[in-house]
């Protein structure tokens, strides 16, 4: 009984702790550092992906091909009829590409300026944006994923949507340049 | 060295992707009510703008007794009804779908599919399930501890919402997402229906259907 008398079970505890704590953090760091590790070099290789298919989508090529592939189709009946005049129209991309929407999430968004001369007079100009807020009207919601799912097949969500964004840019500004011409 | 680390990616990458499940067809996908082209790829589910969204189908855990009270019935329809609004809304809003809510049960088999499909003139069909448990009793809990955990292993692989999408032209599943974890049943419990349709991809926009 004199073996357990007051302070000697609390002196055990006290020799015992340290090592049981640094026991603790070892294991505990042995199974934190290589997960962390692994995470953050799997969250590079994402990111490599998505800006490797943001670089290679050529978006400001693909809005110039698909202006003028729908302003051909568009504005031909147009020109046929003999109303049209020689309008020359600017597109200048203000931005394009992913943001942070929230922790887990990413957005891609865009955002452009037309702008129309008719006779060498300012005829138009209005900004096209397809984005979480401030959307135009007639935009479409923006493409938001996890980084998993922009990152997947190495980035075809950002290819895809980069092309989707073109073509209805391209579209939005053929129907503004199609009602400013209404009399 | 290079396997040993390309183990232990699977491994982080299984237990990460343990919460939910993704699924999505490698053929192409079809709709029906446009002509489909413009620069979406083909098997992206983008290409099905218009949905029809049907009855969910409810578990619910009770007793015998519980479930035949009147109480029990109505919870079902308000469960039922406000996930399909919360999906509808989403899809909507999010993602840019022409979806709307149809009441019908879920066509059993792809002939099914593409029948309903064809009446209702949408290009796909959504199948909502969803699985709400009983929280666990203290009993279960101290079993769990004696069974070696596989109780709670199989709580947290338990399904607790499904949400598929069959296209209209083939009848064939196009995409599913599964999330995963018991849920209990609770008027506070709401689904994660941002986390089942987040990484879909958007409906191809209105201006290139036409």
């Amino acid at each position: 009984m004199h073996f357990f008398s007051r302070g000697v079970a609390s002196g055990v505890l006290g020799l015992a702790a340290p090592p049981m704590y640094a026991s603790g953090l070892i294991v505990g760091g042995i199974i934190l550092a290589p997960g962390a590790l692994i995470l953050s070099s799997m969250e590079q290789r994402m990111w490599e992906r998505m800006v490797t298919a943001l670089k290679t989508a050529d978006f400001e090529q693909a809005l110039l091909r698909a202006t003028r592939e729908r302003a051909n189709s568009k504005l031909e009946t147009a020109a046929q009829s003999g109303t049209a005049d020689l309008i020359n129209v600017e597109l200048v991309v203000n931005a394009y590409g992913l943001v942070r929407h929230s922790p887990d999430r990413l957005c891609f968004i865009a955002s452009i300026d037309l702008i129309a001369n008719r006779g060498g007079e300012h005829w138009l100009r209005d900004r096209l944006i397809i984005s979480t807020r401030e959307r135009s009207p007639d935009a479409p919601p923006p493409q938001c994923a996890s980084h998993e799912g922009m990152a997947q097949n190495e980035g075809q969500m950002v290819r895809n949507t980069a092309a989707v964004y073109a073509e209805v840019l391209a579209a939005m500004v053929i129907d503004r340049l199609l009602n400013r011409s209404k009399p | 060295m290079k396997f040993r680390t390309q183990c232990t990616t699977a491994l982080v990458l299984i237990l990460l992707a343990g919460c939910a499940t993704e699924w999505r067809t490698d053929a192409p996908v079809k709709p029906t009510t446009y002509a489909a082209s413009g620069p979406v790829s083909a098997g992206s589910v983008g290409r099905l703008p218009r949905l029809a969204v049907t009855t969910v189908i409810l578990h619910r855990e009770a007793d015998e007794t519980e479930k035949a009270t009147l109480e029990w019935q109505a919870r079902n329809e308000t469960i039922r009804k406000e996930l399909r609004q919360e999906i509808v809304r989403y899809l909507v809003e999010q993602k840019g779908y022409d979806a709307r809510s149809v009441d019908e049960p879920p066509p059993g088999d792809e002939q099914a599919v593409r029948a309903t499909g064809m009446r209702l003139g949408v290009d796909g069909i959504v199948t909502v399930e969803r699985r709400l448990t009983k929280p666990w009793s203290t009993a279960k809990a101290i079993s769990n501890i004696f069974l070696l955990n596989i109780p709670l292993v199989n709580a947290l692989n338990a399904v607790n919402l499904r949400i598929s999408i069959h296209e209209t032209a083939s009848g064939r599943m196009v995409w599913m997402k599964e999330m995963k974890g018991e849920m209990p049943d609770s008027p506070k419990t709401t689904p994660d229906v941002k986390g089942a349709l987040g990484d879909l991809e958007n409906a191809l926009p209105t201006q290139l259907r036409r």
